[in-house]
């Protein structure tokens, strides 16, 4: 067995910066201006079947209003069997029945979730008061309904955090897709996120 | 021999610092816990070719990654996209994936077959069917590759799975299929 003494494999082992550019480092955050709010209870799982993103984002809003109380692959496909009025997708989630896309305010009202469905995106400073403001007082995660350029595929993700530096604005995208956690620059997220989606609705959450 | 530890160029690790700023990192006093991981990189094929069974060899890299450390723990994924001039860090990311890297790997270091051999890590990505695996590309003649998924169905937390590439590959192309056909009927 390689033993690296740190727990991180040989060929991981981190570089530690330059003198040089570790003092820029330090310069740089004792000058930079930043204000952010994160969600940190916020946690986005993964989506159990291809097409389950809509199952996935509920399944996090959900329990990040209460504690987890089952496998949230379990809680996607209970849900998805309740959704689509199946039975049977908890043991066959990837059939062609139960592996299928569906609109997200649809779960997240059925869960009382839903605190509003918009059929459009939202300026910066809404996501912003959405997510607590500056002190991250109260804030919800806010959904975001997505499409695909070129085709009429569909996706869903949450974003859960805010930040302003010298004068850009990012969001804190969380996507069941991977799962992931990103940083990206607002206007980049709303035209386009990963190269091929844009941002088209948007679904504000509440505590059920 | 085991997996190449690839050199990290300054330019890139100027590239993630500058972009760590701000969101990520706020205290002076971090600079001195921050550690960057050597390089491997991303290997993310259109969705395309995987139904139309194209082999992943001829996929070209997309991206350089790098794992950013506080102390010993892993916090990002930094990617640098290939060719990219001026150089900048195109995206910083957390998640499972990012600790996922470190585990497998660790366990990958462990296995015979890897110490003996001659290997360059890569991540293979295909967003749309939600998939990605570390890969190992046999870097001498007459070594194979290895293939251990990060994403489910496959990926189990706590340990190493290696399905046999026919299978994996298999379950790509039918993947990947059935979203193009989705996209058809839509």
């Amino acid at each position: 067995m390689l033993d690296t003494g740190n727990g991180i494999p040989v060929s991981l082992q981190p570089v530690r910066l330059p003198a040089e550019l570790r003092e820029r480092l330090y310069n740089r955050l004792a000058e930079v201006r930043v204000a952010r709010c994160v969600l940190e209870d916020f946690e986005i799982y993964e989506q159990c079947q291809t097409q389950w993103c809509w199952a996935a984002v509920t399944t996090s809003v959900l329990y990040f209003f209460s504690a987890p109380t089952a496998d949230p692959c379990l809680t996607q496909c209970q849900l998805v069997n309740c959704i689509l009025d199946l039975e049977d997708c908890c043991l066959n989630g990837d059939s062609e029945d139960c592996n299928v896309p569906w609109p997200t305010n649809d779960p997240l009202d059925k869960l009382d979730l839903l605190e509003k469905y918009l059929p459009n995106v939202i300026s910066f400073g809404d996501l912003k008061r959405e997510l607590g403001g500056a002190n991250c007082q109260d804030g919800r995660p806010v959904g975001c309904g997505l499409d695909a350029l070129g085709s009429n595929a569909s996706h869903a993700v949450v974003i859960a955090g805010w930040c302003e530096i010298d004068q850009k604005e990012k969001v804190w995208v969380c996507d069941p897709e991977g799962p992931d956690e990103d940083w990206f620059i607002y206007n980049d997220f709303l035209r386009l996120y990963h190269e091929r989606w844009e941002w088209a609705r948007t679904y504000r959450t509440k505590e059920p | 021999m085991g997996i190449r530890v690839q050199t990290i160029p300054e330019k890139h690790l100027a590239a993630i610092i500058e972009e760590l700023i701000g969101c990520c990192l706020q205290n002076p006093q971090s600079a001195a816990e921050v550690g960057v991981s050597p390089p491997h990189f991303l290997y993310a094929p259109d969705l395309e070719a995987v139904a139309e069974g194209q082999p992943l060899k001829e996929c070209p890299p997309r991206a350089a990654r790098y794992l950013v450390f506080l102390g010993d723990e892993v916090r990002w994924a930094a990617e640098i996209h290939k060719d990219q001039e001026p150089v900048r860090c195109t995206r910083i990311s957390a998640g499972p994936y990012v600790t996922r890297t470190v585990s497998l790997v660790q366990r990958m270091e462990r296995l015979e077959q890897v110490q003996n051999g001659d290997w360059e890590l890569r991540l293979l990505r295909i967003r749309e069917i939600s998939f990605a695996a570390l890969w190992l590309k046999g870097m001498t003649k007459s070594g194979g590759d290895l293939v251990f998924p990060m994403s489910r169905p496959f990926f189990r937390p706590g340990e190493l799975v290696q399905p046999r590439l026919e299978e994996l590959i298999r379950y790509l192309q039918r993947s990947a299929e059935r979203i193009e056909d989705f996209k058809e009927r839509m």
